[in-house]
């Protein structure tokens, strides 16, 4: 294995050259596969970040890249089987471990089924999970409801159902996640050409109980 | 949650009084937890009925599990499908989990499994596949309504059990046969093929790297066809391929382009290994890998088991030899065998036998997309460079050593930029590289970088460009910058001071025994300045400083240029040290080159 500070160097200068591509292969040369992975994500080369995600362990990731990017739904499910295998074999899991929900990973799961075209019945139930989930302030942790916000409206998206995309922000402003409300403006100026007009903060938190879907897109 | 087993075929007793907490779980939806890295298989099975729940959101609609009757217990629950395939499949997650005895029935046209297990179990599972629960009563079958506590004699269809006979799992495995569908790439495939298609086969594993090994085989037909189909017992190569690890904490994986042309050559056979079963890559049976291994493998003594569709066929396989090397039959040829050794070719009487080598020759390639590393330029180039390069970062770097005909264009790290005149050259080897060779050539044999190396070692100061007739030997000690080919003199020099001034100066200096002693050149020279009582000695060390600082000055006029200093660093193998100064001054691209060079040569391999 070649010497990772002086590959580290030699990929700070790629880096401040804007050649990604190669900076991430001589991060991936010094073992340092999560900077590789992002830079291959700016590199336009998911496959690539998805193989580095994969030897940095961070397997859901690289599901979601090889499904989401790379359209290659099969290596996904490879990956999460991989994955299973992985962590099945370290730790000897209870059957209520075995079967949690884990939402990150349905998503993956629904995304495959819509990349594959089967039928969205368990896509529309990951998402609805999603929805509750962001929707309650404890129930996930900041930077985990980001992702799950992206990955549920990239999702949502795939299937060409808007109404769920609109779900999704909609219980991530009732959760209160940071910037859901200008991220939710952002989509809808980019796909609805429509500029949002959200109540305020504490109407929409009140409202809650009752009609949390559609609604703030009629403004 | 341990119950008690019931008997087989006996009376079915009311149910008992469900268990506090096993029965109340009427959701489908565990809590929610957030984990990474992911755990849950994709193919998990539904959320274990019994596992308790607390504190739950409200579940979805549509996901509500059908009411459960009380637990009875495990009961005997038969089967019935209509096609093999969900047949089998519905035995494998039986025999997953837990250590069942499941027996496989043959109806007239159907195909039944029977097992002990919940009766809730089994209808999910048989619900999945298309089949349909039956619980024995006596000597009859009734069929299970699909709710409730369990059929009603009363009202139930009814199948005689005796019409039933009871077949081994293999039978099943048969009929159910296998279906093409895509897997995860595998790292390692065995294929099956006649000794003449063999051959080229590991040939090929080895051009692509692959560790590929072969075994002859006697392979006998499985399953001995009743219909006698002709096939008869023969010998065949098997060929492993096998990828190759070759970054760390990456996945080796065979090319997939490989499997693809395995897959479509009807004369081969590649098969995934499960310790003693193969089966056809790309095709798979309902039944998992290991749970086929585990119901075929005692039906034979000895041997592999082949599992293959048409046109293949099933076969069992007795090695014949183990495993050997591919590359043992790839590289036999008439001038490396082996002859009784012969008197005439050893010397009288010392021994130092050498064996013959072979003169290097420079030959056509067609590898593309080498580095520039070196540009060789004819002597009229030469005028060429000025406009290529005046004003360009390049002119900064490169340098020219002169020769004959030909003039060797280098920079430090290489000259990169593919500038439109010249020859690309590319060097022969990573290491301090003074051996290059024209893009589009390369040498015969080819060598390692270590006898590249070696060379250098010998011919330090010499930069050798190999070509098919002639080998051109610059001399790197003599290399200019390259702006000196179009940088002349400057224009004459006016010192900008009245007539007659340096006269005055020449004899103010003159009176001054210490800066007369240290004349220097260059910098106009400052009188020095008269002091009063005690003067002398003050002057002088003044004069002693003036002259330490002229002379950090000249020896600062005299250091090496960073330019220089890179290429020297380089050419002594110190890529670290130029790789850093090319930084500095922002050649980034060359200075990543060089720190990838240098990263890869302090540790040479794991």
């Amino acid at each position: 294995m070649p010497d990772p500070q002086l590959m580290r160097r030699a990929a700070r200068c790629y880096a401040r050259l804007g050649w990604h591509a190669e900076a991430a292969r001589c991060h991936r040369a010094a073992g340092d596969h999560q900077y590789a992975a992002r830079l291959w994500e700016r590199a336009g080369l998911p496959a690539e970040a998805a193989r580095d995600h994969l030897a940095a362990r961070a397997f859901d990731r690289a599901a979601w890249l090889y499904v989401h990017e790379a359209d290659d739904p099969a290596e996904a499910r490879a990956v999460l089987a991989e994955a299973a295998d992985a962590v099945l074999a370290a730790v000897p899991m209870a059957a209520a471990e075995f079967t949690a929900s884990d939402l990150t990973l349905r998503l993956v799961l629904a995304r495959c089924d819509v990349a594959e075209g089967r039928p969205v019945r368990e896509a529309r139930a990951a998402i609805a999970a999603v929805t509750d989930a962001l929707a309650r302030a404890d129930a996930v942790p900041g930077h985990v409801a980001r992702d799950l916000e992206d990955r549920a409206v990239a999702t949502a998206e795939a299937m060409h159902r808007p109404d769920l995309v609109a779900l999704v922000f909609a219980a991530a402003v009732r959760g209160q996640r940071p910037g859901a409300a200008a991220r939710w403006d952002d989509w809808s100026r980019r796909v609805l050409h429509v500029p949002l007009v959200l109540p305020p903060a504490t109407a929409v938190v009140a409202e809650e109980p009752a009609e949390p879907a559609g609604r703030p897109l009629a403004g | 949650m341990p119950t008690p087993r019931r008997s087989v075929g006996g009376k079915r007793p009311l149910p008992p009084d469900p268990p506090a907490g096993a029965d109340t779980d009427t959701d489908a939806e565990p809590p929610v937890v957030i984990r990474t890295p992911l755990v849950r298989p994709p193919r998990a099975p539904r959320p274990a009925p019994s596992q308790p729940a607390p504190e739950e959101p409200a579940a979805p609609a549509g996901l509500a599990p059908l009411p459960e009757p009380p637990d009875p217990g495990d009961v005997e629950v038969a089967v019935r499908f209509d096609r093999p395939a969900p047949a089998l499949g519905y035995l494998g997650q039986l025999t997953d989990g837990e250590a069942r005895e499941p027996r496989v029935l043959r109806g007239e046209s159907h195909w039944w499994v029977a097992a002990e297990l919940p009766l809730a179990l089994a209808r999910e599972l048989a619900e999945l596949g298309g089949g349909r629960c039956h619980v024995p009563d006596g000597d009859r079958l009734l069929l299970d309504p699909g709710h409730g506590p369990g059929p009603d004699p009363r009202l139930a269809d009814l199948v005689p059990a005796g019409s039933l006979t009871e077949v081994p799992v293999v039978e099943l495995v048969r009929a159910a046969g296998l279906r093409a569908r895509d897997g995860a790439r595998p790292r390692q495939v065995h294929v099956l093929a006649r000794r003449e298609r063999a051959a080229a086969l590991v040939r090929r594993g080895l051009d692509l790297g692959l560790g590929t090994s072969f075994r002859p085989v006697r392979a006998a037909p499985l399953f001995h066809a009743a219909d006698g189909d002709g096939r008869q017992a023969g010998t065949l190569t098997e060929v492993r391929l096998e990828a190759v690890q070759r970054d760390t904490g990456l996945r080796a994986e065979l090319p997939p382009s490989l499997l693809d042309a395995l897959d479509r050559d009807r004369n081969v056979l590649a098969c995934r290994a499960h310790g003693r079963l193969m089966v056809q890559a790309r095709r798979w049976s309902p039944l998992p890998d290991h749970q086929l291994a585990a119901v075929l493998l005692p039906t034979v003594e000895a041997g592999v088991l082949v599992l293959a569709d048409e046109p293949h066929g099933c076969w069992l396989l007795t090695p014949m030899t183990e495993f050997r090397n591919g590359w043992e039959i790839a590289q036999l040829d008439p001038a490396n065998r082996l002859e009784p050794g012969d008197p005439a070719l050893t010397g009288p009487a010392d021994d130092s036998a050498v064996p013959e080598t072979e003169r290097i020759q420079v030959v056509r390639t067609r590898q593309t997309g080498d580095p520039v590393d070196a540009v060789l330029l004819r002597t009229g180039d030469l005028r060429l460079l000025r406009a290529l390069f005046e004003g360009r970062p390049l002119a900064e770097l490169a340098f020219v050593v002169h020769g004959g005909d030909r003039h060797l264009l280098i920079a430090p790290g290489g000259v990169r930029d593919r500038i439109p005149v010249g020859q690309y050259l590319v060097a022969l080897s990573p290491a301090p590289s003074n051996a290059y060779v024209a893009h589009g050539w390369r040498t015969r044999p080819r060598l390692p970088a270590a006898a590249w190396h070696a060379l250098y070692e010998g011919i330090r100061d010499r930069a050798l460009v190999l070509e098919e007739n002639r080998t051109l030997v610059f001399d790197l000690t003599t290399r200019r910058p390259v702006w000196e080919l179009w940088a002349g003199d400057l224009p004459e020099f006016d010192e900008g001071v009245p007539d007659g001034v340096p006269d005055e100066l020449a004899r103010m200096d003159a009176s001054d025994p210490v800066a007369a002693a240290v004349p220097a050149r260059g910098a106009p020279r400052r009188p020095s300045v008269p002091s009063g009582g005690g003067g002398g000695v003050a002057a002088a060390s003044e004069n002693v400083f003036q002259r330490g600082r002229r002379m950090l000055r000249r020896l600062r006029g005299r250091e090496v240029d960073w330019r220089e200093a890179a290429m020297d660093a380089e050419a002594a193998g110190d890529f670290e040290v130029a790789a850093d100064l090319l930084e500095r001054h922002g050649e980034l691209e060359r200075a990543a080159k060089l720190f990838e060079l240098a990263a890869e040569r302090k540790d040479p391999g794991p």
